[in-house]
């Protein structure tokens, strides 16, 4: 683990990670957690403070309402380290109603191009914490199942994965490798137009058909897939029969794309409600203090 | 011995070529003063930091200047950093001409008179522009105290206007009218007004911006007969200004010269030009009247606002920018008020109907925000059955800030009405907040509850509003998040029920909430014996609530224990 002796400290918080380091540590979940329902599956968020804000308005505070985000939460939006920052400490203060999972933006290598390394440097000065936080992310569990019944994860399904109990063969306390089971869950894409498994332009991971899915379902009992990892102006996508789910939580993507967001809503009984919203004004206001004449001193004092 | 070391250790720092650490050095200029003396302050400082001016980058001069803001009043002699200011000021405009009207204020009149006007009078005829810059910027703290240099000032500063070079116009310009406001009136009238109609006229889109701002201390300071012969001419051309940035800043500040010119010449001279405003080619400019408008309405003759702008803001949001809309909405929900209730419900509410449709959710908030003040003037009749079916619509709107919007109009309006109307026409639509699919918009609800609560008293709450909430709260298929939001609105009228009435109505429903399937409706209710135990009579609690809160204490889920814990050690 880092160390963090000589650490120039810009705000404190920053020391308190590696009290979310320790408890990670010693309170450790498994490759595949079992949640309960009801519970609400949140997409990606990708740095989008705000947004997550207006998430927690539409679908209800913490410990109120439970929660199930699947994986990348920094890089791309201005305010990564708010972001994570903040899901930590609510999965600190409530460890039992919030589930975070690990997607493929929670690696070192891919939060050095993104945007989130550069973050971390900018409002704390030096790299320490960026090292922190991505050793956080190795502790991030790959998948959940709520109620025996639905399959979470980041991305989709592998080739060399068909129980449930191969992913909890898998070594995750590392680097997301670039290929493997491992790699294949955080990267992988449906494939509406071809069976099996096939290249993925991404690079990593494949793309799977209809009949993949519905093999895997066959095989662990399971009624449904929910992921994310793939932009939905509508928020969201259902694909093959209703059976495989994308979820999509940042509106308005890269400050850009205009679309829309949601959360999906579990409820005790199963029934799905995608509550959709669009992004929150205050990212207007952040983004005028972001072009303003001294942009980049303000930005700092915003969670810090 | 540390005298000496405190100086010759600035001069060490200066010698760097980091700017940041040249700047944090001149900041520590107090502690160098205090450290070698008020004698060798004057010998050896100042004429130490003089020589900087030559060779010094920019920041270090501003820093120099902004200290010495600061520290003047550490030497007896008020007048003895102003000539080492008076050299700043030649070749910065902003900083140093802070820190010389800060040190003015302290100055006697005779050291005004004798040391401050002069140096005022060498900036604005040196040979530096920056300095004749800076001088603008001094002649109003120089102006009042300076007796027998007045004259001479007066006429510096009229020539100042006169030079050839724009960017000193536009320091006269923007500086004319505070300036003016400290002459004695005949002065103004003669000196200033023909030299304020000149540059409102300059070739320079800037400066004529610069004299509009600048006009408004000045207008007050006038009578509304001395503006209404002296400025009203150049105001109104301003209004029509080929440059669409004098006709912002007319629009901008509309509200403010109304003010000064009062209602009657307002309503019969400036509203002409402000309405084609509304109309103008530029949005931004536009926009800004629109904003305006709603903060001059009070100046306004009612019968101008229906004849002249109303029929302009019909025409004129038909395909408008959503800022304009919006701005409209604010603008006709003010006019109410003034209007009076015959004529909004002819005119103005039909535009409001129409905008509360409209396909941009800011507008529409803007509409339902402002209805309220509508229906202040309107009285019950507002709620006709095509208001209610707009208003049942908008309950189920697509942004749920517009949502919530409604839910807290029905609120307010079922507070304004009472309880008769709300019972027959609102209060059905009241309540379907309990189903609403954002948490925000519930909790607007609950938070309209409870004043329904403490306005309609018991008897509501007990025959209406609690029936409906359990209702709700025992549909089969509801999720939790909803049986959540029953037991916050059964919370947010426990107030205003009597202990008995807690007993026989809420305390039901509590105690199979803490039997629920879903830990998050368990603990949710611990939580709320927890914070309104002091409404529940003593023989429930240990009857009814203690038990049950134990048996939560040993529930399965951590966090019910935790809550269920926390309660029972406060009952």
């Amino acid at each position: 683990m880092t160390s963090f002796s000589g650490f120039q400290r810009k705000s404190k918080y920053a020391f308190d990670i590696d009290k979310y380091l320790e408890l990670a540590a010693k309170a450790v979940e498994d490759n595949v957690k079992q949640v309960q329902s009801p519970v609400t599956v949140v997409g990606d968020v990708h740095g989008q403070f705000y947004d997550l804000i207006e998430l927690f308005r539409v679908g209800g505070e913490i410990p109120n309402t439970n929660y199930l985000f699947l994986g990348d939460y920094v890089d791309r939006g201005a305010f990564s380290v708010e972001t994570i920052t903040y899901l930590m400490l609510l999965k600190l203060r409530f460890p039992l109603r919030i589930t975070l999972l690990r997607g493929n933006h929670e690696t070192r290598q891919i939060t050095q191009v993104y945007g989130f390394y550069t973050e971390c440097i900018r409002k704390y000065g030096n790299p320490t914490v960026w090292q922190l936080f991505t050793d956080l992310f190795d502790y991030l569990p790959i998948g959940a199942i709520i109620d025996d019944r639905i399959f979470c994860v980041h991305a989709g399904l592998s080739p060399t994965i068909q129980h449930i109990g191969d992913i909890k063969d898998i070594k995750r306390f590392q680097e997301i490798p670039h290929e493997g089971p491992f790699a294949d869950l955080m990267w992988s894409d449906p494939d509406t137009d071809n069976s099996g498994f096939t290249l993925s332009a991404r690079g990593a991971g494949y793309m799977f058909g209809q009949d993949v899915v519905n093999r895997f379902l066959h095989e662990n009992n399971m009624s449904q897939i929910y992921r994310a990892h793939q932009l939905c102006m509508e928020g969201y996508q259902t694909l093959f029969d209703g059976k495989f789910c994308t979820v999509w939580s940042a509106p308005n993507y890269c400050y850009r794309f205009e679309n829309l967001a949601s959360i999906l809503e579990l409820d005790e009984k199963l029934n799905m409600y995608f509550n959709i919203y669009s992004d929150a004004p205050e990212n207007e206001r952040a983004k005028e203090i972001e072009n303003s004449q001294f942009g980049g001193r303000n930005d700092d004092n915003f969670f810090i | 011995m540390e005298d000496i070391n405190a100086l010759d250790l600035l001069k060490e720092e200066l010698e760097t070529e980091e700017i940041h650490l040249k700047v944090n050095a001149i900041h520590r200029i107090k502690t160098v003063i205090l450290c070698i003396g008020v004698d060798d302050t004057i010998k050896k400082l100042i004429p130490f930091l003089e020589n900087l001016i030559e060779r010094e980058d920019d920041e270090t001069l501003f820093a120099i200047a902004e200290e010495l803001g600061k520290v003047w009043e550490l030497l007896p002699d008020k007048t003895s950093f102003l000539t080492l200011l008076e050299n700043l000021a030649k070749v910065d405009e902003t900083v140093a001409t802070k820190s010389l009207t800060t040190i003015s204020k302290a100055l006697s009149d005779a050291e005004i008179q004798n040391v401050f006007a002069p140096m005022v009078i060498r900036l604005a005829q040196g040979e530096w522009f920056t300095g004749r810059v800076s001088s603008c910027a001094l002649f109003f703290p120089a102006y009042t105290r300076s007796n027998t240099q007045k004259d001479k000032l007066r006429k510096k500063f009229i020539e100042l206007c006169n030079e050839d070079t724009p960017m000193i116009r536009r320091a006269c310009a923007s500086k004319l009218g505070i300036f003016a406001t400290q002459l004695e009136k005949q002065h103004l009238i003669q000196e200033i007004l023909p030299i304020f109609k000149q540059l409102s006229q300059d070739e320079q889109d800037a400066i004529r911006v610069l004299c509009l701002e600048s006009f408004i201390p000045m207008a007050k300071y006038m009578t509304k007969e001395e503006n209404q012969i002296h400025t009203l001419g150049t105001l109104v051309a301003a209004g029509e200004d080929k440059s669409w940035k004098v006709r912002l800043a007319f629009a901008k500040n509309f509200a403010e010269l109304t003010d000064a010119f009062g209602k009657e010449i307002t309503d019969s001279n400036l509203i002409q030009a402000f309405t084609q405003l509304l109309n103008d080619g530029e949005p931004e400019v536009k926009n800004a009247a629109i904003q305006s408008m709603t903060l001059c309405l009070k100046n306004l003759s009612t019968e101008k606002i229906c004849n002249t702008l109303l029929p302009t803001l019909q025409n004129a949001y038909a395909d408008a920018q959503t800022s304009f809309k919006g701005g409209v909405a604010n603008a006709l929900s003010e006019m109410a008020a003034i209007v009076g209730k015959d004529y909004t419900v002819q005119k103005v509410l039909p535009i409001l109907m129409e905008l509360i449709k409209d396909e941009n959710a800011d507008v529409r908030l803007n509409v339902t925000q402002g209805l309220i003040k509508v229906a202040q003037i309107v009285g019950p009749e507002i709620l006709s059955p095509s208001f209610l079916t707009t208003l049942t619509n908008m309950t189920k709107d697509a942004q749920w800030r517009v949502r919530m919007a409604v839910f807290e109009l029905i609120g307010d309006l079922s507070k304004l009405y009472g309880k008769e109307v709300f019972t027959k026409h609102l209060e059905s639509i009241f309540l379907t907040y309990l189903n609403n699919t954002a948490a925000s918009v519930r909790e607007m609800g609950i938070k309209k509850a409870k004043e329904l609560a403490e306005r309609f008293k018991a008897d509501w709450i007990n025959s209406s509003f609690i029936p409906r909430v359990i209702e709700v709260f025992n549909v089969d298929k509801q999720g939790y998040n909803y049986r959540m939001c029953c037991l916050h609105s059964l919370q947010a009228v426990m107030p205003f029920l009597s202990k008995d009435q807690v007993a026989s109505q809420v305390l039901p429903v509590f105690v199979k909430a803490m039997k629920d399937p879903i830990p998050n409706v368990r603990f949710t209710v611990a939580k709320i014996i927890h914070k309104m135990r002091s409404s529940i009579d003593a023989s429930s609690v240990s009857q009814v609530i203690v038990p049950g809160l134990k048996e939560l204490a040993n529930d399965s889920d951590r966090d019910v224990q935790y809550f269920a814990t926390v309660a029972l050690n406060d009952l």
